[in-house]
């Protein structure tokens, strides 16, 4: 537990003149599990590329042993052209995952994420949850050094959520280094260890109590008449996100809900319910 | 492992549709060039060779163009290494390249065995010539055009004029180097097309020794401009 597996020294990150960080050190030990919180652009899915090399930094050092696997779950999965199932198999042959292994654990995962009857579906026509639990998906297929995960929840449904939360615990029971970029306390209480906000190009270590106290606000929206195939909304802010045939469902934080309110109501949804 | 990534690229490519207009070009460019009757092999084969470098240079750039950055990330990572990602991104290339060599130089003998399109009769080194040049100007063509993709060259003018400037100087610092002597200081930074058709001018075949040294010269350019990539790739990152 003790051995760091990412090392970073002095790391500044600039995106053209914008500072994103500004003299960051950092130990991530192995199997550590780390929740990455922040508002959003502070950072954190820079810090996650960052960590596995996709993105140049501007100075500083990260040192990481060069066979260090990674599997990513970004927040935006690419809506590809090609069907869901069929990107899964390509996926899994890279990976070198002989084919018996391969059916084995793919008709666990498609199960276990109720995919099944999505996997003869083009990836560009899935929504957003669907898409996510894909991309959940390929991160699964084998087991990495270190998974990295970007918001890995939005837009799935509750009990995709809970199987996804059980199927990462196993992994860091297995020794698995976890880093994840969320803003679910829920999420974060279930699976980190430690915890380190993202804030004025700098971060910092935070205590749990110190996030679990954020107030959310329940809300509730018909869906739009027009719009039965129905697309998760593309707003930021919202957390623990349902839907189903009538209505979608979420929350956000207090500080946030009248903004993301008004941009519901402007996007054409009509509210059902509303709690803070 | 390559094979599964060639096959990811290949399917991704093909869906992409990116090879609709560039197959479509190339066929109006095969019925125009073989409508005539009676060509020199090797006159047809220099020009359909330097044709398709110009045409692996658009689709060098238009495959780099648009990509799906999130699923280009999770393939590097899954590769564990930025250049094994670009060497195969270079291989996929070098297999299109292949394919469309096949057709330039197939087609046209097959023709050739139907209704006698070449003055002279097709031997088996202006075959394998004939295939080679085209296999390693298409791969150089795609190179260059992977070299002027947006994350090298932001501004799509600028990369798409800096494409045209290529070929067009590729295919004329022949002359210029004749005109103005000192160029060839400077012109031979440009694709060696020149030195594929000054080995074989004036032959009415071609044959493997003059190609010897266009060879040597073709392979070092293809070396050169991997490694400009991919060391600039690694650079610049997503």
């Amino acid at each position: 537990m003790n051995i760091p597996i990412i090392r970073i020294k002095n790391l500044v990150k600039k995106y053209d003149d914008r500072l994103i960080f500004d003299d960051v050190s950092l130990d991530i030990m192995k199997g550590e599990s780390i929740a990455l919180t922040g508002h959003n652009g502070m950072g954190k899915s820079t810090l996650i590329k960052i960590l596995c090399g996709l993105t140049r930094i501007t100075s500083g050092e990260v040192i990481r042993d060069k066979n260090l696997k990674f599997n990513y779950i970004p927040e935006n999965f690419s809506q590809l052209n090609i069907k869901a199932g069929e990107y899964i198999k390509l996926i899994g042959e890279i990976e070198g995952i002989s084919k018996d292994d391969f059916v084995k654990k793919t008709n666990y995962l498609y199960k276990e994420f109720n995919l099944e009857n999505m996997i003869n579906t083009s990836m560009k026509n899935l929504s957003k949850g669907t898409l996510q639990k894909i991309s959940v998906v390929q991160a699964l297929l084998s087991k990495p050094d270190i998974l990295l995960l970007d918001e890995p929840l939005s837009g799935q449904d509750s009990d995709s959520q809970k199987t996804f939360i059980r199927m990462v615990r196993e992994l860091i029971k297995d020794g698995v280094t976890v880093i994840m970029s969320c803003h679910e306390v829920f999420l974060i209480d279930q699976l980190s260890s430690r915890i380190l906000q993202v804030k004025d190009s700098k971060i910092f270590e935070i205590k749990r109590a110190d996030i679990s106290s954020e107030k959310y606000a329940s809300m509730t929206f018909y869906r739009k008449e027009a719009d039965k195939s129905f697309v998760t909304p593309n707003i930021n802010g919202i957390y623990e996100y349902h839907e189903n045939e009538d209505y979608i469902e979420f929350k956000t934080k207090i500080s946030e809900s009248n903004r993301v309110l008004t941009e519901m109501i402007n996007s054409g949804y009509t509210l059902k319910y509303f709690e803070r | 492992m390559l094979i599964s990534v060639l096959k990811y690229n290949f399917k991704m490519y093909m869906k992409s549709h990116k090879y609709i207009m560039p197959f479509f070009i190339f066929i109006i460019y095969m019925v125009m060039a073989y409508s005539i009757r009676l060509l020199d092999i090797v006159g047809s084969m220099v020009s359909s060779a330097a044709f398709l470098f110009a045409l692996m240079t658009w689709i060098g750039f238009t495959y780099c163009s648009n990509i799906e950055l999130i699923a280009e990330e999770v393939l590097i990572l899954k590769l564990k290494s930025h250049t094994r990602y670009w060497v195969s991104k270079i291989i996929f290339m070098g297999v299109v390249g292949v394919f469309f060599s096949i057709l330039s130089v197939g087609l046209p003998i097959i023709y050739n065995l139907i209704c006698n399109v070449f003055k002279y009769p097709v031997t088996f080194s202006d075959i394998v010539v004939s295939f080679i040049i085209h296999m390693f100007l298409s791969i150089i063509g795609a190179l260059i055009g992977m070299l002027l993709q947006p994350r090298i060259i932001s501004n799509r003018k600028m990369a798409i004029l800096g494409a045209i400037f290529i070929v067009l100087m590729s295919i004329i610092k022949g002359p210029v180097i004749n005109e103005v002597p000192y160029s060839k200081y400077v012109m031979w930074i440009f694709p060696p097309i020149n030195e594929v058709s000054t080995a074989y001018l004036d032959l009415m075949h071609f044959n493997i020794a003059n190609l010897i040294m266009p060879l040597i010269i073709m392979i070092i350019y293809i070396f050169i401009e991997s490694f400009i990539l991919i060391k600039r790739m690694k650079k610049v990152l997503f």
